[in-house]
């Protein structure tokens, strides 16, 4: 069994050494051989593999039962009310955030982030992410503000009713409920 | 299971056989190359090792029932950094709740050993498991933070070197850097502070905002918010600086089909050839269909950055990974 795997392990060796010089002759004519800073990289990954190559073996079969830890996943710590950071996880290009606000409602985790769309237009938006409480499903709501009301943020809530002002400074209130149920 | 073991030897066997008569017979790399094997990176809302553990199993056990031996990365991103005082860094994470570099650590382990029980039994996958951060959370975003975040992965990989998870999971810094969250100084101090701490890869998977899709760019990259940015900011924290190697984001922005981020990913590439004589190697693409399924796949992501990089030259390159982002944990 373990000659067969050495076998493979050479075969794949050989293969990406013919790979890399394949791909460098390739690469020769159009730009220098010295590089180093991809050199820096390379040195980096060799590091990579020796570590792997070295780490202890374990004799014992692997057993997904045994390794689990004790205790079943809880429920993640959901902090409730308005938090002005901007932190948020989407790409800037998409969406700018204000700020955002946190409640559980029945079972769901929810979380409304006021902001503005990130393509240039200043179109206000919230963006609603509703979790299933054990995290494993989400559920992504975008509403969008009024047009010309720029970008948006929360200032309170009452209930499930967040109060969004606007840039121009009209406010918005958005029912979190109603907008989660609709389908 | 043991046909399983047998058809798995034999399809390496048989790659390895088959790459080198490639290799061999095609010079250039205008070969059709399909997309890898794509991940699950997540945007992280708990530390509970259950979870993390499940999760690591569940992405060992896609790559196992792949047959072929796998070699992965997986981004887990626990948010932007935080100081708490007294030379103690960690990360906000997406459930507003924040957590020391020393308490992610701890957790990121579970996830190891879940991928490493149920990948491979011959230990044949490999995963560079990228614990993640980003630019996002202002004041906090420095060298120091860069450097606690470097310290961890030390931490990290020496667990690993004396552990059987070793054989099969090794660990990386990641960074989500994007123009639209800050600006560059900050962003740059945190990876000339994670290079000091560490000889280990930090993959950007961030974005290259503002930066030109149609020619070499210049200073003309930034936001509104954030305008100061330049090519030679971009170039640092994805490749300049040494553990630096780029992930970046391939999602999907109007009009479709235009791979805005590919085409500015490579012109970045020829901007690091003509100011620094390097051209970038993409360690992979990130994208985020999982979490809106509006925006590109993993394979058309890879595709875009692939086909992109792979139309010159000078560029030309494989894109070793692909990675698609889910908020769910």
């Amino acid at each position: 069994m373990v000659h067969v795997r050495r076998r493979a392990m050479l075969a794949v060796g050989c293969g990406s050494v013919v790979l890399v010089l394949a791909g460098y002759a390739g690469a020769s004519s159009s730009r220098s051989v010295v590089d180093p800073i991809a050199d820096a990289k390379a040195s980096i990954e060799a590091a990579y593999a020796s570590q792997m190559a070295n780490a202890p073996t374990d004799s014992r079969p692997k057993d997904p039962i045994a390794a689990r830890p004790s205790g079943a996943p809880e429920s993640a710590a959901w902090p409730q009310g308005i938090f002005d950071d901007p932190e948020a996880p989407f790409p800037a290009a998409e969406y700018l955030i204000s700020n955002r606000w946190q409640q559980d409602i029945g079972a769901t985790h929810v979380v409304a982030y006021a902001g503005q769309r990130g393509d240039g237009s200043e179109r206000g938006v919230v963006v609603i992410l509703v979790y299933s409480l054990d995290l494993s499903s989400v559920r992504k709501i975008e509403v969008g503000g009024p047009p010309g009301g720029g970008p948006l943020k929360v200032v309170s809530a009452r209930g499930h009713v967040l109060t969004l002002v606007g840039q121009a400074g009209g406010n918005v209130a958005l029912d979190i409920d109603k907008v989660v149920a609709a389908p | 299971m043991p046909n399983a073991k047998i058809s798995r030897r034999g399809v390496a066997l048989t790659t390895a056989i088959l790459g080198m008569m490639v290799a061999l017979l095609v010079p250039s790399a205008a070969a059709a190359v399909s997309a890898p094997f794509a991940t699950v990176s997540r945007y992280m809302s708990t530390l509970n090792t259950t979870t993390l553990y499940n999760e690591g199993c569940a992405q060992g056990t896609a790559a196992q029932q792949t047959f072929v031996a796998q070699n992965l990365v997986v981004v887990l991103d626990f948010g932007g950094p935080v100081a708490f005082g007294n030379g103690v860094y960690g990360a906000k994470l997406f459930n507003g709740t924040t957590a020391t570099t020393s308490t992610i650590r701890d957790a990121v382990e579970w996830y190891a050993i879940g991928f490493h029980v149920c990948s491979a039994i011959d230990n044949s996958d490999h995963l560079r498991l990228a614990i993640g951060t980003n630019n996002s959370t202002g004041a906090a975003v420095g060298n120091a933070a860069g450097a606690a975040w470097g310290q961890m992965i030390n931490d990290l990989n020496i667990w690993a070197s004396v552990n059987p998870e070793g054989q099969t999971v090794s660990f990386a810094g990641a960074n989500d850097i994007e123009p639209g969250f800050g600006d560059p100084i900050p962003a740059r101090a945190w990876v000339t502070g994670f290079d000091t701490a560490t000889n280990w890869s930090m993959y950007n998977y961030g974005s290259a905002d503002g930066c030109s899709s149609i020619q070499i760019p210049g200073s003309d990259c930034g936001t509104t918010a954030h305008p100061t940015w330049s090519a030679e900011d971009i170039y640092y924290v994805s490749w300049g600086a040494q553990p630096c190697e780029p992930l970046p984001e391939v999602y999907l922005y109007p009009p479709p089909g235009n791979a805005l981020q590919a085409k500015q990913w490579y012109w970045l590439s020829k901007y690091s050839i003509a100011n620094h004589g390097s051209r970038f190697v993409f360690a992979g693409s990130m994208t985020e269909h999982a979490s809106d399924s509006t925006t590109n796949t993993a394979v058309q992501g890879w595709s875009e950055l692939y086909n992109q990089v792979n139309s010159d030259t000078t560029t030309a390159g494989s894109v070793k990974w692909s990675t698609d982002v889910t908020h769910a944990n």
